[in-house]
């Protein structure tokens, strides 16, 4: 019995070894297939070589040793023909490679599974393609699927054939996926890290839906494609607290995108074997921002409403918010925003600072420029439409008529002195450009007609100053002169001198002047001033007041004129020299002043002839230090005639070219002590280094720019009627009795820019308490409070609130964002009406909160 | 030869070619050509190294299938099919974490029969764990391990562990996703300790958990060294450790008498045991030898004061039972090696654990109680068990039959009671901790040490070692104390390593059915 069994156990140990030797050298599929090429081969074969090769094909294992790749590849075991071009109509495995792949991809250097995964080493079907065994991570892929690992070589952008590669690497762009999601260096925290999506295991990320099965069956029964689709097209399919937006992609997208994401992978190719480096375009800051930015912030800037995370991303591309929002402030907040749904770009995110300057600036150039008529450069401002336009964009915070009120948040526009010295041009920088750490945005985005329409408005009745006829007709009436000594005493002695005498101004006193200037000279300067210098135009005075202190200059004593009359013919270009070498010292090279009054502007050159120059500069004016410097009268130069005609002729140049003394150092003064009287004198409304406070900001390069000294020098010595701005120099509602180099000291120390460190963030003023109670009340429905976010911005983020000055936060309040933030300012148009001292508490009390 | 007449060359070589197989075999087995009889039967037993370790002639209880059912030859047959089997996946193994996968998935695609060399391996190492163990519960229940059986039976515990040591070891070789997380497993079981240590607070000044992890694995972390450690351990300390203790285990089976038999056996005991005529006669051939080797064994043996009656001839009906025992089981493994594949998961990847990470199914009732506590589920409790299989014979010294299953006064009785009452014991507290949690779900807080010490594992085995103290008061009999702890032992291994291969799941969660898993 024992030995019956011991028989047949011995036979059946020999039998199933004999089915082990058969199944390896019989059954393998890719002997059979290999026997079926060899047929093929046999047939095809035309030539005799070709027969020979034919008869000399080897039926054996097949494989691509691929010691770059670190891989073995054995799938040319049954894929026997892919490399002969002419089996283009066979029967899968015989068949060539479609399209013609294998003539642009050394199949002998980079295999098969780099392309199409799947386990290389099998010398199986089941097994090689791994599609229904569950011990492969990379399942074959095929068809449009295989795109995915294109990108293990090649650059997306050099693939421009592969459409759903393509396909999907614009929607994962366009759709802003890094806003949320890290993949390599970079991207937001919000979502799931996908670096190494592709690579992701079956085992943690497989599609759940119900009908998973078909899901994975449409992939190929590849679990990782499966798994991108699904939460593409369902975010909440695998995560049902998933916050990620849907974006309603059809099939297609979705498909695109399963494929594209799976190219985020280990990098499993070496440099050598790789096709980086060409056409790789330079990402610019719209690129960087489509990638990173759009999905909050939408593609085109215009913000979004992110139901799915109950929040608002931020507009950009809304005038409001360009108009104010400075670089500084937009870097901060892309580098580090503090806020717990957008990255930290500049840390966390990943993305280094070059790139960040281009994202803020691609931000700041999603300006929409007004669209400007033909004829609109020329249209003069109509101040009637000016008053409607600045009461619809300016007086929100100028006021209404730009008058003043204690709680704007503006300054006041209409005060005489502000209108003598706010010239056109003026106006129209400062609206244009708006003043930089102020509240006054850059208009930027108004039309040209209306911007000279609100020129026209402000600077008022320029135009309809006094004729000259009106104001000689008053000059010859009783007691003028001692009427216009009154009014010069109260209007100009501040500049000019009590008795004319001159200060900041000229001495209007001298013999020469009064012989030299006509009625029309005296005119035409009182009532348009001198562009640049102390001296505005007078414009809104009347005629008799005009008429009158002109008699009463007229009443100084009038020299001897010494000088010829006739029109001075000589070489501009030697009195150039002359100029440059005599004159220039004290009236500057371009005649811009110095030590001296300007002397080059058009204004002046154009209202006196040459015999008044010729009378000036040979025998100066007594009294001033402008000497005479004609030979032999022991003056300053001793020019000879001809050449005080060459000087003359050389200003008779100047006059034709225009020159601007706005934003220009022209004046001499010692900046130590301008430093010492302004932190004396200014900075307790200025701020410290005038950088603002109850005062405007007027040591800010910003202001600098578009004022002329002489703005600076005439505001200090007139003050501005109607402000807090006192007169400094001798009068009756002086503030202080500074001398003409005390003026020019301080104007000189803020031209100096030497402490334009200290400049501190301008801080407004007001009551946090009060502001607690407006916040509660105005703000925090949709910015939430101190202790967390709403779905709008969360406005008390120490990062936040760090990044941001005050006149930004009042400039937002006061004009909203054209968003859902709308204007709160009184007369906005807001849901929202508070004062500038609302505006103010409401900052103060933000600000409070990082105590 | 030294009578043979010189003859004529050519002749005398051809007639030496004929002569080969015999001359071969002779030379082989030290005596002349064999002429059938017992006696030279016998002289080619003793005169053979290997057939030497069998005596001569065998009692035919041994050779009574219902008594051994062949489990300690199944478990040699086993071995040597591993080791036949092992030193040939040696040739084309790579035992480094870049190339082990590799060398596995050629070895399974490439190498000439690779795949089933490859899958008998593997199924005679579950076979082996299989047969080991119904080995030493048959060696229990036939209270085989009575003096002087006692340290083979201590021998035979270290032999247990040892078979499960090899392959745990060897799961890990392939370097796969199992490989990995059961070497992580293990790992973490070695670092256990440090929950004692941590809660004493003596962690800072000796580690030891954290020793013995850097011990087993050669490094911090699971990686190349601990993979060279585990090949090492599988290829040369363990199988040589192994080979030396089934030596001595074997050896000592014919020196304690071979195997165990009761002192009543009668006739209808033997039937169906293979028979010689003169198996109840007395021995009649003279010995040649003045004494034979049982002169010098002590104790009692099987045939001293009793004559050869009852016994046959080793050649051929031992041998044939245990060659058809090893013909059995390759016949079996290579019909399961043909028609189903060891497994092999993807590529080890340290980022993606395995959920759940089982550990092979024969180390999944200890990996129930490492869900409790690593430390005590781990390192304490399989300790006592083992101290405790390897002192039952201390324990017990009672004098009684043997040889045949379930012998001694209420063996059997006691053996049945406790089966049923362990069984509800361990299902009610398995019952009891997947619906009510346990001391982490009721106080989250908890200090670690309060469940490495109180735990279902360490309640259901106080309150056995209890109940054995009662049993032995009780019935003032140590065989039935540890044929309690025994039978506790075995059912609560059964039903653990059941629980835990069928209704855990991710987690470690419970489940059902493996198909209610939620889809991973």
């Amino acid at each position: 019995m024992i030995k019956k069994l011991l028989l047949g156990c011995s036979i059946a140990i020999l039998l199933l070894i004999g089915i082990e030797v058969v199944s390896l050298s019989v059954t393998p599929e890719y002997k059979r297939h290999q026997k079926q090429y060899k047929k093929m081969l046999a047939e095809m074969a035309v030539t005799d070589d070709e027969k020979l090769a034919a008869e000399a094909y080897e039926v054996k294992l097949r494989q691509l040793v691929l010691p770059e790749l670190d891989k073995t590849d054995r799938c040319i075991s049954c894929h026997a023909a892919i490399e002969d071009t002419r089996v283009t109509d066979g029967v899968k495995p015989l068949i060539s490679h479609p399209h013609g792949l294998l003539a642009i991809h050394d199949i002998r250097k980079i295999g098969c599974t780099v392309c199409h995964d799947g386990q290389g080493l099998a010398t199986n079907k089941k097994e090689a393609h791994a599609n229904e065994i569950h011990f492969w991570e990379k399942i074959r892929l095929q068809g449009d699927l295989v795109q995915a690992n294109c990108l293990r070589c090649h650059h997306v952008e050099s693939l421009p054939e592969q459409k759903t590669l393509q396909l999907g690497h614009k929607l994962f762009v366009e759709k802003g996926c890094r806003g949320c999601h890290v993949v390599g260096n970079s991207g937001g925290f919000l979502g799931p890290d996908l670096t190494l999506i592709g690579d992701a295991s079956f085992h943690l990320k497989a599609p759940v839906s119900h009908d998973r099965e078909e899901t994975i069956g449409k992939f190929n029964h590849n679990v990782n494609l499966a798994y991108l689709f699904e939460s593409v097209k369902d975010p909440t399919a695998n995560a049902e607290d998933s916050k990620m937006v849907d974006n309603k992609f059809s099939d297609e997208e979705a498909f695109a995108l399963a494929v594209y994401m799976k190219s985020f992978q280990t990098r499993r190719v070496p440099d050598a074997l790789q096709d980086f480096d060409k056409n790789i375009p330079v990402a610019s800051g719209r690129d960087i921002f489509m990638a990173n930015c759009s999905a909050c912030h939408g593609s085109e800037g215009q913000g979004a409403t992110l139901v799915e995370m109950e929040k608002l991303g931020p507009s950009f591309a809304n005038s409001a918010f360009q108009s104010i929002a400075t670089p500084e402030f937009v870097k901060a907040m892309v580098t580090d925003s503090g806020s717990s749904a957008m990255p930290a770009w500049g840390k966390s995110g990943g993305l280094s600072e070059a790139e960040i300057d281009k994202v803020v600036a691609y931000v700041l150039s999603l300006k929409e420029l007004p669209e400007e008529k033909d004829g609109d450069i020329e249209y003069v401002g109509n101040p009637a439409y000016g008053k409607i336009r600045f009461q619809s964009r300016c007086a929100g915070c100028h006021g209404i008529d730009g008058n003043y009120e204690m709680d704007l948040v503006g300054p006041t526009l209409t005060s005489p002195e502000f209108k003598t010295y706010a010239t056109p041009h003026f106006l129209e920088t400062t609206i244009r450009k708006g003043r930089a750490g102020t509240a006054m945005p850059a208009w930027y985005f108004l039309q040209n007609k209306e911007v000279k329409d609100i020129v026209a408005f402000l600077s008022g009745r320029r135009e309809q100053a006094p004729e000259l006829a009106e104001c000689l007709a008053v000059t010859s009436q009783p007691n003028a002169a001692e009427h216009g000594q009154i009014m010069f005493q109260k209007r100009c002695a501040s500049c000019h001198g009590f008795d004319a005498e001159g200060r900041i101004g000229p001495s209007l006193n001298t013999p020469e002047l009064q012989a030299m200037g006509s009625d029309d000279f005296f005119h035409h300067t009182i009532t348009h001033g001198r562009e640049g210098t102390a001296m505005g135009g007078w414009a809104h005075l009347t005629a008799k007041e005009v008429g009158s202190i002109m008699a009463y200059l007229r009443t100084f004593d009038k020299g001897s004129v010494r000088s010829a009359a006739h029109t001075a013919v000589a070489s501009e270009s030697r009195g150039e020299i002359s100029f440059n070498s005599v004159c220039a010292q004290c009236h500057g090279p371009e005649g811009e002043g110095h030590i001296g009054p300007a002397i080059g502007g058009r204004e002046f050159l154009n209202s006196v002839d040459d015999q008044f120059l010729r009378e000036m500069i040979s025998h100066g004016r007594s009294g001033t230090g402008m000497r005479s410097n004609l030979q032999g009268t022991d003056g300053f130069a001793g020019l000879s005639e001809q050449q005080v005609d060459e000087v003359i002729a050389y200003l008779r140049v100047l006059e034709t070219k225009p020159f601007s003394t706005i934003g220009r150092t022209v004046t001499a003064g010692d900046i130590g002590t301008g430093r010492d009287l302004f932190s004396r004198n200014c900075a307790q409304c200025h701020g410290v280094a005038g950088s603002g406070g109850d005062g405007p900001g007027i040591g800010r390069p910003g202001f600098l720019a578009t004022v002329s000294d002489g703005f600076l020098e005439g505001t200090i010595a007139n003050g501005r009627t109607g402000t807090e701005m006192r007169a400094f120099s001798p009068g009756q509602h002086a503030l202080a009795d500074l001398a003409e180099e005390e003026v020019r000291a301080i104007v000189a120390y803020l031209r100096s820019g030497i402490d334009v460190d200290k400049l501190e963030p301008r801080a407004v003023i007001g009551t946090p308490e009060r502001g607690a109670l407006l916040y509660k009340q105005q703000c925090s429905q949709c910015h939430g409070d101190k202790n967390g976010e709403s779905f709008a911005p969360w406005l008390l983020n120490p990062k936040y609130l760090a990044a941001a000055d005050d006149p930004y936060l009042q400039a937002t309040m006061s004009m909203g964002h054209g968003t859902n933030m709308r204007s709160m300012i009184r007369g906005g148009g807001g849901v929202v009406e508070m004062t500038g001292r609302d505006i103010n508490d409401i900052i103060a009390y933000m600000r409070s909160t990082l105590k | 030869m030294s009578d043979s007449v010189k003859k004529p060359g050519l002749v005398q070589l051809l007639e030496n070619l004929k002569n080969l197989p015999a001359n071969a075999k002779a030379s082989f087995s030290r005596r002349g050509p064999a002429d059938g009889s017992r006696r030279t039967r016998a002289q080619t037993v003793f005169n053979n190294v290997f057939m030497h370790i069998h005596t001569v002639r065998i009692h035919r209880w041994s050779l009574k299938p219902t008594f051994t059912f062949g489990l300690g030859i199944a478990s040699a047959a086993s071995f040597i099919i591993l080791a036949v089997t092992g030193i040939a996946l040696m040739i084309y193994y790579e035992p480094s974490t870049s190339g082990a996968y590799e060398s596995v998935k050629n070895i399974t695609f490439v190498v000439p029969g690779g795949r089933l060399i490859r899958n008998v391996h593997r199924w005679a190492a579950y076979m082996m764990v299989v047969t080991v163990f119904l080995h030493m519960v048959r060696v229990f229940f036939t209270n085989s391990y009575k003096k002087p059986r006692e340290f083979n039976w201590v021998l035979g515990v270290i032999l247990f562990v040892l078979t499960l040591a090899l392959s745990f070891t060897g799961y890990c070789l392939p370097w796969d996703q199992l490989a990995y997380w059961a070497i992580t497993i293990g790992a973490n079981i070695a670092g256990s300790p440090v929950e004692v240590t941590d809660a004493l607070g003596v962690t800072h000044m000796m580690d030891v958990g954290a020793m013995q992890k850097e011990l087993m694995l050669g490094s911090k972390f699971v990686g190349g060294p601990a993979l060279l450690r585990f090949y090492w351990a599988h290829c040369i300390l363990l199988p040589i450790s192994m080979m030396v203790l089934i030596m001595a285990h074997v050896w000592r089976v014919r020196k304690d008498g071979g195997l165990s038999r009761p002192s009543d056996i009668t006739d209808d005991d033997l039937k169906g045991t293979p028979c010689e005529e003169l198996a109840e006669e007395a021995f009649t051939e003279k010995s040649r030898k003045s004494y034979g080797l049982m002169c010098v064994v002590r104790n009692k043996t099987a045939a001293v004061d009793r004559g050869p009656e009852r016994t046959v001839m080793s050649w051929p009906h031992l041998f044939n039972a245990e060659m058809l025992i090893f013909a059995l089981i390759l016949v079996f493994l290579l019909i399961l090696g043909l028609m189903v594949d060891a497994p092999l998961k993807e590529l080890a990847n340290p980022s993606v654990p395995e959920n759940p990470a089982k550990a092979p199914w024969y180390f999944l009732a200890m990996q129930e109680i490492i869900s409790y506590s690593a430390f005590c589920g781990g390192m304490v409790m399989p300790g006592l068990t083992v101290l405790f299989l390897m002192g039952i014979p201390y324990l017990d010294r009672e004098e009684g039959d043997c040889g045949r299953w379930f012998v001694g006064e209420g063996v059997k009785r006691t053996t049945i009671k406790t089966a049923i009452v362990s069984t509800i014991a361990v299902v009610g507290m398995l019952v009891f901790t997947v619906s009510y949690g346990w001391l982490r779900n009721w106080f989250p807080d908890i200090n670690q040490i309060w469940i490495t010490m109180v735990n279902p594992g360490t309640v259901l085995m106080t309150a056995f070692v209890l109940v054995t103290f009662g049993a032995v008061a009780k019935t003032r009999s140590t065989r039935i104390g540890v044929t309690v702890l025994f039978t506790y032992f075995l059912v609560s291994f059964v039903i653990l390593t059941y629980f835990a291969s069928v209704h855990r799941g991710p987690n470690w969660d419970f489940f059902w059915w493996p198909s209610l898993w939620p889809t991973h």
